[in-house]
């Protein structure tokens, strides 16, 4: 290699080095902004991918209650009835777990969704709600098609959520003809906005805390619900109706039974010693009609300085099924009657005076119950409500809800409640 | 035995009076004033707020945003004195407020705005009519060449589902149908804004307030009416077709402190911060 050949490469290498030297910074800022983007991209698609799961988890939505609670009863005794049977507990006074509720709604859009809502509560798990919802909004209606197990469209306090309820149980219309609150059927609602709301629906009628019938209907038809309420602002007003079948099981044929015991051993059966019992045909099963009628108000007002006032009422007339009566279908009858005050945010005080018949043809049995209930409650936090409650029951003369039945049990129950609501 | 029921109702009465009485005093010491709601509002809640506490030095105002669905369920569980909504309460939670206060809320609107939809400023496209808007929005229309613009697609932005913006569009301008799956959605319309700004076949939609870096798409009845802007003319005039009220929600008729503050956001004062924000005001 010439002298000359030697300093243009080494000319050339400096040349060459120089330039790099010279772009270096450049390039390199580059380099650094081009691995900033690619990972800027990299975290907007990781994001965007976190987005779409996190959007299918907000179709989700769990909510539940617990109540856990103190009873005392009046008429609480020492021990178990007879002294044996420890079904059959004669103390009253508790601690216990009255409901234990979760629910899970899964709602993926705007035209449907998904409830499952189970009760877990004293040593039992039971599943209280399972349905499916759609809905549909046709020019101003809209329409919502309920199918599966969920609340039976009657009146005001059955759809009224038990941890908003200001008393421990609802009154006794409901609980004897509505136990449980819930059916198994196809409802449709259909809402002019803001004013009006139509229910109807179709359902198996014996509920999901029938014993005998826990999940089949004996009757082949279905019974019907309709119903319609009207909001006119601090006003609501609302009415029901129920026609369905109740059916009461027959019995299977006796046959006549002839029995002899020669008492006085002389060997031969004399007239006083033959026993005959007359053999019983056999009864079928039979349909009776079921009707129930409801009527419901509820008045909202805002006149006193501490808060809100609620004034609600509901009537409930029913033929049912009489229990006590094997065959016969009774005239039932119950109202209740509900002031509920809030005091600022904090505190609430309620007085409901609960009226229930059970039978509105007997004057002679004094069957008829009148309960007056006092509550009142703190709202420890926006999740905790702690109650407690009065109840006062009487049983009645006939012939006025205001005057005791001389024979009026010892029973005033006082509770108090911890409720945790999510 | 009935000597005894009537001691014990009297004394149940007479506690609850106790009880009232030391409540009323507990609630009223150190009182400060929480609103909460909608992200549209937040801006203008703010102000009002920042103006308000500077006037009156003893009053403590929070405000905090979440969306008009956030706002009206705390006000529903106490955790808010008053909600900011850009929408009206639905039926189901006017009947949770019944249940858990005994009332139907009082409604107070403070501001009117013309929901705005937002177009990047390079899109051929200028004005909209209802019906195309709709197509755009349930996916039906897809291309900007459906309605007069280049061969691309259309890129869709809106808001959350809790947002009062969201409610109010779907149910006048959608007409209660669903949006389309395509539709991302954004946190606010600060978002939506600084989105379309970069996209330039993006369409958005949100309050006035944040118009800015984008053009707004102009908003026709139906094809045959001209289209219009949503300033203050045309909304007061009703040409601008989706105008909306903004609201206050609280549970009873306001009292004491409460009273003081909404008397002032309606007032002259109050109302003239309303068009500073970019907002429209009610008197």
């Amino acid at each position: 290699m010439s002298i000359k050949t030697l300093a243009i490469l080494i000319f050339s290498i400096l040349l060459s080095l120089s330039q790099s030297w010279a772009q270096t910074p450049e390039d390199s800022t580059r380099i650094q902004f081009q691995e900033l983007k690619d990972r800027l991209d990299g975290i907007s698609e990781n994001m965007a991918t976190l987005n779409s799961d996190v959007s299918i988890l907000k179709w989700v939505k769990i909510s539940g209650y617990i109540q856990a609670r103190y009873e005392y009863n009046d008429s609480s005794k020492y021990g178990v009835a007879g002294g044996y049977d420890v079904s059959k507990n004669l103390n009253a006074n508790n601690f216990y777990i009255r409901r234990g509720r979760i629910k899970f709604t899964v709602q993926p859009g705007s035209f449907s969704k998904y409830v499952i809502y189970f009760d877990a509560s004293k040593n039992t798990v039971s599943l209280k709600e399972a349905y499916v919802e759609l809905y549909k909004t046709i020019q101003a209606y809209n329409f919502t098609l309920t199918f599966g197990q969920f609340n039976w469209p009657f009146g005001y306090e059955i759809e009224y959520s038990s941890s908003k309820r200001d008393f421990p149980e609802r009154s006794l219309a409901e609980n004897n003809l509505f136990k449980g609150e819930r059916d198994r059927g196809v409802n449709l609602t259909w809402a002019f906005p803001k004013y009006l709301q139509f229910n109807a629906g179709l359902f198996q009628g014996y509920g999901i805390e029938d014993k005998n019938f826990t999940w089949f209907d004996p009757t082949k038809a279905k019974d019907v619900i309709a119903r319609a309420k009207a909001k006119l602002g601090m006003v609501d007003v609302g009415v029901s109706g129920y026609w369905g079948k109740a059916y009461i099981p027959g019995s299977a044929a006796v046959p006549g039974v002839t029995t002899w015991y020669d008492k006085n051993g002389n060997g031969v059966i004399d007239p006083d010693e033959i026993k005959t019992t007359a053999p019983k045909a056999a009864v079928p099963a039979v349909e009776k009609d079921k009707r129930r009628y409801g009527a419901d108000a509820q008045v909202y007002l805002d006149v006193l300085p501490i808060g809100g006032t609620g004034i609600r009422g509901e009537l409930y007339l029913a033929k049912d099924y009489n229990k006590t009566a094997n065959d016969s279908l009774a005239d039932e009858m119950g109202w209740y009657l509900w002031l509920s005050q809030n005091i600022y945010t904090k505190f609430g005080a309620a007085a409901r005076y609960d009226y229930w018949d059970p039978n509105t043809d007997s004057n002679a049995k004094n069957d008829a119950t009148g309960t007056l209930s006092l509550a009142f409650h703190y709202f420890w936090d926006s999740y905790v409500r702690i109650t407690t409650a009065y109840d006062i029951p009487h049983q009645l003369k006939e012939s006025s809800i205001f005057s005791k039945y001389s024979g009026d049990k010892k029973d005033n129950r006082f509770t108090l409640q911890f409720q945790f609501m999510f | 035995m009935k000597k005894l029921v009537v001691k014990k109702i009297g004394l149940v009465v007479l506690a609850t009076l106790v009880i009232s009485v030391a409540a009323g005093f507990m609630v009223f010491a150190g009182k400060s004033i929480t609103i909460k709601g909608s992200d549209t509002m937040l801006i203008l809640g703010q102000r009002w707020a920042e103006i308000y506490m500077n006037q009156n030095p003893g009053a403590v105002i929070q405000v905090t945003g979440g969306g008009s669905g956030v706002g009206i369920a705390a006000l529903i569980n106490g955790s808010t004195d008053i909600c900011e909504a850009s929408r009206q309460m639905k039926n189901s939670e006017i009947d949770k407020l019944k249940e858990r206060f005994n009332t139907t809320g009082v409604e107070i609107p403070v501001a009117r705005d013309g929901l705005s939809l937002y177009l990047n400023e390079e899109n051929k496209v200028s004005e909209l009519t209802l019906d195309q808007l709709k197509g755009i929005y349930t996916g039906q229309v897809t291309s900007w060449k459906e309605v007069g613009g280049d061969d691309a697609k259309i890129l869709l932005y809106g808001r959350e589902n809790s947002s009062g913006t969201y409610v109010y569009f779907k149910d006048n301008v959608l007409k209660g149908a669903d949006f389309s799956a395509q539709t991302q959605t954004l946190p606010g319309t600060g978002a939506i804004v600084n989105a379309i700004s970069k996209d330039k076949y993006g369409i958005g939609y949100g309050g006035a307030a944040y118009a800015k870096g984008v053009k707004y798409c102009k908003v026709k009845k139906d094809a045959q009416t001209p289209g219009y802007e949503p300033t203050l003319e045309n909304i007061k005039s009703g040409n601008y077709p989706i105008s909306r009220y903004l609201f206050w929600y609280l549970r009873n008729k306001p009292t004491g402190e409460t009273k003081k503050l909404v008397d002032w956001v309606l007032s002259e004062q109050g109302q003239q911060i309303v068009s500073k924000v970019g907002y429209f005001p009610v008197k």
